[in-house]
């Protein structure tokens, strides 16, 4: 998603305040709707679970607060953060980074600045998650080729073939029995460990009578 | 009527007399004083007269600050009527914010701003930009050629507008920006790209004198009103008076007032304009928003008896008057108000006559990011 996308989709944003109710709140809460956010206050955090939030304000003090943290462990999603803090304090300072806010709005709340805040949560929330997702994107491609690799010298080691003939025989079994190669290659790799396992643990247990036969 | 024994209420007054936006910032101060004159000889509120302390800030948007402060460091001060450009207004707005004073800005402007210290008269563009906008698209054709004074409104506008046009299906076939003290041969390079590019219409932001030279050398470049329009959001009545009604003709402004309205509201208002200041030509939208907010203080004043800022704005939120261009009222939600919103097009005469109009006022929308072609469509609209 590009920075037009984060503007445009503003009032489509479901945004919730957890913050006690206040003269902030009250402010923060009248500009969302000026904004035309979809925006509403609760407090305290609800015990159920609501509507996927987009967006959450929450506010930020010395103390941890344990409702807020509860209430961010069951959203399906993480929501976007946005810290409310009135001090600058390394207490807060601190809260504010193990909650792992993509922004803060200092307080008191004024209009001016909420907007600009919201855009750049938004923004990176947005690319933390894009990043998030490319990380795990690339951590399967990793696995997935060691996996590929790992099969491949199974079967050229069993059937003394090259790399080449081994990557077909693997994509051609993926394709007959309709799985990916991964999954084929996997299937190898296990096989193989069971096969081997199989024939070297009566070897071990066969030990000491080997042994006393050879002597 | 009292003999004016107590003190008066002092108002602070920031139009420009002199500089680029002169025209247009001394309709509006004409507006507001026309107003003050009213409240005045009606005998003042509470028996005390308003009294405008007038100063000239020359165009110089550091020269607002500068002067605002001047003002509301009297303690007799507290509410600013004044600013015509954007930037001019960015000025003065912390320094009413730290004094907790009001300031009523009698101009359309590009939206995306609310402040507690501020009432906004002009339009926003969901007021003023949309209905443009559809009634260009289904008239003139798609092909949008932008040209705007360098600074922030006209940046915004088209931003605002070129979103509409592609959202019609239409195309912005250029974006120029001139220097806001452009002189008739610095639209020269821009007058030849529209002779090429041949648009359908052009969409001017540009403000102040440089808006007569642009209208004017479009004119002289053998431009014609009738066949490709300017249309603009801030051309008014006394810069069509000041270029003359053949550079004048055909083009098209979109506004919430226009001064040949009909109505008993606006044939009072320009009966009285006319005798104090000799003439109607200077009479402006800007003009009449910055009287019709002297009025709603006024009004406002009346309840609060105290000039301070949180009792006012607490009374003109969602207070109403029976302005020149019909009922506005201002919106509780943002401070800006409820509009008519109106589209003329300049005839051989000069005047301008209306083509069409929202059958209602426009609640306003500051923070209209997207705009969307059918936003408008909830408002009828009556065609002349």
């Amino acid at each position: 998603m590009d920075n037009e996308d984060i503007i445009q989709r503003l009032r489509g944003l479901n945004v919730l305040v957890l913050h006690p109710r206040d003269g902030d709140a009250e402010e923060l809460l009248q500009q969302l709707m000026r904004i035309g956010c979809r925006a509403q206050a609760i407090w305290p955090p609800p015990r159920m679970s609501t509507e996927q939030v987009d967006l959450a304000f929450v506010e930020v003090r010395e103390k941890p607060s344990e409702v807020t943290a509860d209430f961010l462990k069951r959203q399906q999603e993480r929501p976007t953060l946005i810290g409310l803090a009135g001090y600058e304090s390394p207490s807060v300072l601190h809260n504010l980074i193990d909650l792992g806010v993509d922004g803060v709005l200092p307080k008191p709340v004024r209009p001016y600045g909420v907007l600009s805040s919201i855009v750049n949560a938004r923004r990176i929330w947005q690319e933390g998650r894009k990043k998030e997702k490319l990380i795990t994107k690339l951590k399967s491609k990793v696995e997935n080729s060691q996996k590929l690799n790992e099969a491949k010298l199974v079967l050229m080691r069993i059937h003394g073939i090259e790399e080449e003939q081994a990557y077909r025989a693997i994509r051609h079994q993926a394709m007959e029995c309709r799985k990916t190669v991964t999954e084929i290659a996997q299937s190898i790799i296990e096989s193989n460990a069971l096969l081997h396992n199989l024939v070297v643990r009566p070897k071990a247990g066969d030990e000491s009578v080997d042994e006393s036969g050879r002597d | 009527m009292k003999g004016y024994t107590d003190k008066p209420w002092s108002v602070g007054i920031l139009f420009s007399q002199t500089g680029v936006t002169a025209i247009i910032e001394q309709s509006q101060l004409n507006g507001a004083l026309l107003a003050i004159d009213e409240i005045n000889e009606a005998g003042g509120i509470e028996g005390r007269p308003i009294d405008p302390v007038i100063l000239d800030p020359q165009s110089e948007p550091a020269r607002y600050r500068e002067l605002a402060e001047q003002l509301l460091a009297d303690p007799d001060i507290n509410v600013i009527f004044g600013c015509y450009m954007s930037s001019s207004r960015k000025e003065v707005l912390p320094v009413v914010e730290r004094h907790n004073g009001l300031l009523f800005y009698p101009t359309l402007y590009e939206g995306f701003e609310y402040s507690p210290n501020v009432i906004y008269g002009g339009a926003a563009p969901n007021q003023n930009s949309l209905p443009l906008a559809m009634y260009l698209m289904e008239n003139y054709g798609s092909r949008f050629y932008f040209v705007g004074s360098d600074y922030i409104y006209p940046r915004e506008s088209n931003r605002v507008m070129r979103n509409i046009v592609r959202q019609g299906g239409g195309e912005v076939v250029a974006e120029e920006y001139v220097d806001l003290n452009a002189g008739p041969e610095d639209f020269q390079a821009i007058l030849e790209d529209i002779a090429r590019v041949e648009p359908d219409v052009i969409f001017s932001t540009v403000v102040g004198t440089g808006t007569v030279n642009f209208y004017r050398a479009y004119h002289a470049s053998g431009g014609d009103g009738r066949k490709r329009p300017i249309a603009s959001l801030t051309t008014n009545e006394a810069e069509v008076a000041a270029m003359g009604p053949e550079a004048a003709l055909g083009h098209i402004t979109a506004a919430p007032y226009f001064r040949n309205l009909p109505g008993e509201a606006n044939s009072v208002f320009l009966e009285r304009y006319r005798a104090k200041f000799g003439e109607v030509r200077t009479v402006t939208s800007c003009c009449e928003a910055a009287y019709f907010q002297v009025h709603l203080f006024a009004n406002a004043l009346r309840l609060t008896g105290t000039t301070s800022a949180d009792p006012l704005r607490r009374v003109l939120r969602g207070a109403e008057y029976e302005a020149p261009q019909g009922r506005i009222k201002i919106d509780p939600d943002n401070n800006h108000t409820y509009l008519q919103s109106r589209i003329a097009r300049v005839t051989v005469d000069g005047e301008y006559r209306l083509e069409r109009e929202a059958t209602r006022p426009i609640k306003p929308d500051p923070y209209l990011a997207v705009p969307a072609l059918n936003d408008w469509a909830n408002a009828p609209i009556r065609k002349e």
